[in-house]
């Protein structure tokens, strides 16, 4: 299974387009075209992004693909903008204030200085298969427990450098083994969930619709998804006594949706829907992020494989 | 009638496996935490198994399991763990209390169905 990355591409010129839709499509990235005005509702309306990609020249409109980059840099600064250059100049020759807002530059001639962006920036971050395979199958029966009679469609997991908050909701939990420590973060719509419990779509009473309950709700998958997760694949770490772990503050901008955890890592994504048996009802969109900013140390992911062979099977009565 | 004590600080869980057990015909009574289990539990007899989540506000499942056994000297209820945790430490420790069984979350009636039938005679 390939982790993926959405990446917005900005560019005019045909031939080069056609080379760039060949490369996304050989590794293992999803591209969402634009043209000049829409590039900012686009960023807008997508909150797992990956890069941008521009053009230094003059797009269809006769905008530069520089003064674009500036507008994307100040709306999403953690986005990383890797512009294509149509003249043989030197990086050096680019103006100053434009070197610090783009990661990086490449050539349509010479597509391997884009697969090197794409790798540093977007694929540096290795997650084992059997990890991300094992989170989705989890999530899947946590939500299908949580949601009656109701199926889950999950879509190819991906790495975002985005760092905005999907839906009014979130739930955030720890988690901390020997090989990696960071945060599990979940995030859906108030309303979607609302509407599923008035419906009879689960557990609770069908007026049980006020945000309180619609928070025990995330907080039941939540906690799932981590003890499950947890029991499969993370071993204790072992604190010595008097030992106090490294932490960063975790900062929320409420108003611009923001959250950082103080890394600018690419984070592991998992989007869900949840359909349930009221056909007419819009599915639950639920997003499910992965940030170690603490440790992360994948190449000791293969020891606690024992974890999975030891691991029970959830709903099953163990004896004791 | 011989009666089961669900505890869970979860709505959704305590519908969950009531709605489960009653449709089998089995008598329901629920608790929010270990502290008002322990409660309902002071005040009926008639309950014969107790199936408890372990991380809950107040008091949690295995302090209201070893209680169950130290302050009531209720050795005849059975408890059962339905939990997200899968530590074996914390297994030892229910089972040093007395705790006769253990389902990982989410909860699958249809696959417990037998055994609690058993526990409840």
């Amino acid at each position: 299974m390939a982790i993926k990355s959405k990446v917005i591409v900005h560019d005019s010129d045909p031939d080069a387009l056609a080379r760039i839709k060949a490369f996304l499509d050989t590794n293992n990235l999803i591209g969402l075209r634009t043209h000049t005005w829409e590039v900012v509702k686009t960023l807008n309306e997508n909150v797992d992004l990956g890069a941008v990609l521009l053009s230094d020249s003059p797009d269809a409109n006769g905008v530069s693909g520089i003064d674009i980059a500036k507008r994307v840099h100040a709306i999403r600064r953690e986005l990383p903008i890797f512009l294509r250059r149509t003249s043989k100049t030197a990086d050096d020759n680019l103006p100053g204030d434009i070197k610090d807002v783009i990661s990086g530059t490449y050539s349509i001639t010479d597509m391997n200085e884009l697969s090197a962006l794409i790798e540093r920036y977007l694929f540096a971050q290795y997650y084992p298969e059997k990890l991300v395979t094992g989170i989705q199958e989890i999530t899947e029966e946590a939500l299908q427990s949580t949601f009656k009679s109701s199926h889950v469609m999950t879509e190819t997991p991906i790495v975002v450098r985005d760092q905005f908050i999907y839906g009014e909701l979130f739930s955030l939990i720890s988690l901390d083994s020997d090989w990696c420590r960071g945060y599990m973060m979940i995030q859906t719509d108030e309303s979607a969930v609302a509407e599923v419990i008035r419906t009879g779509g689960t557990w609770l009473e069908r007026t049980q619709t006020d945000f309180r309950h619609v928070n025990s709700i995330l907080s039941e998958v939540t906690n799932m998804v981590w003890g499950n997760v947890k029991s499969k694949f993370m071993r204790a770490s072992e604190t010595k006594e008097g030992v106090t772990k490294a932490q960063v503050p975790i900062i929320i901008n409420h108003a611009r949706r923001f959250v950082s955890f103080g890394t600018t890592n690419p984070q592991l994504v998992l989007r869900y829907q949840v359909f349930g048996a009221q056909k007419q009802i819009e599915p639950i969109s639920i997003i499910q992020k992965f940030i170690f900013n603490l440790n992360w140390s994948p190449e000791k992911f293969n020891e606690d494989e024992k974890l999975v062979d030891d691991y029970l099977s959830s709903g099953e009565l163990e004896l004791l | 009638m011989a009666q089961i004590l669900v505890v869970d600080d979860s709505a959704t869980v305590r519908n969950e496996v009531s709605e489960f057990l009653s449709s089998n015909g089995i008598a329901v009574q629920t608790a929010v935490d270990g502290k008002d289990g322990l409660d309902k539990l002071k005040s009926d007899a008639t309950i014969k198994l107790v199936i408890t989540d372990v991380n809950m506000p107040n008091m949690d499942g295995l302090t209201m399991a070893e209680k169950i056994r130290s302050e009531l000297g209720n050795s005849s209820v059975n408890i059962i763990m339905l939990t997200t945790e899968n530590d074996p430490r914390m297994k030892q420790r229910g089972k040093d209390a007395g705790v006769k069984g253990w389902i990982v979350k989410p909860f699958k009636g249809d696959a417990v169905l037998g055994s609690i039938q058993k526990l409840i005679g």
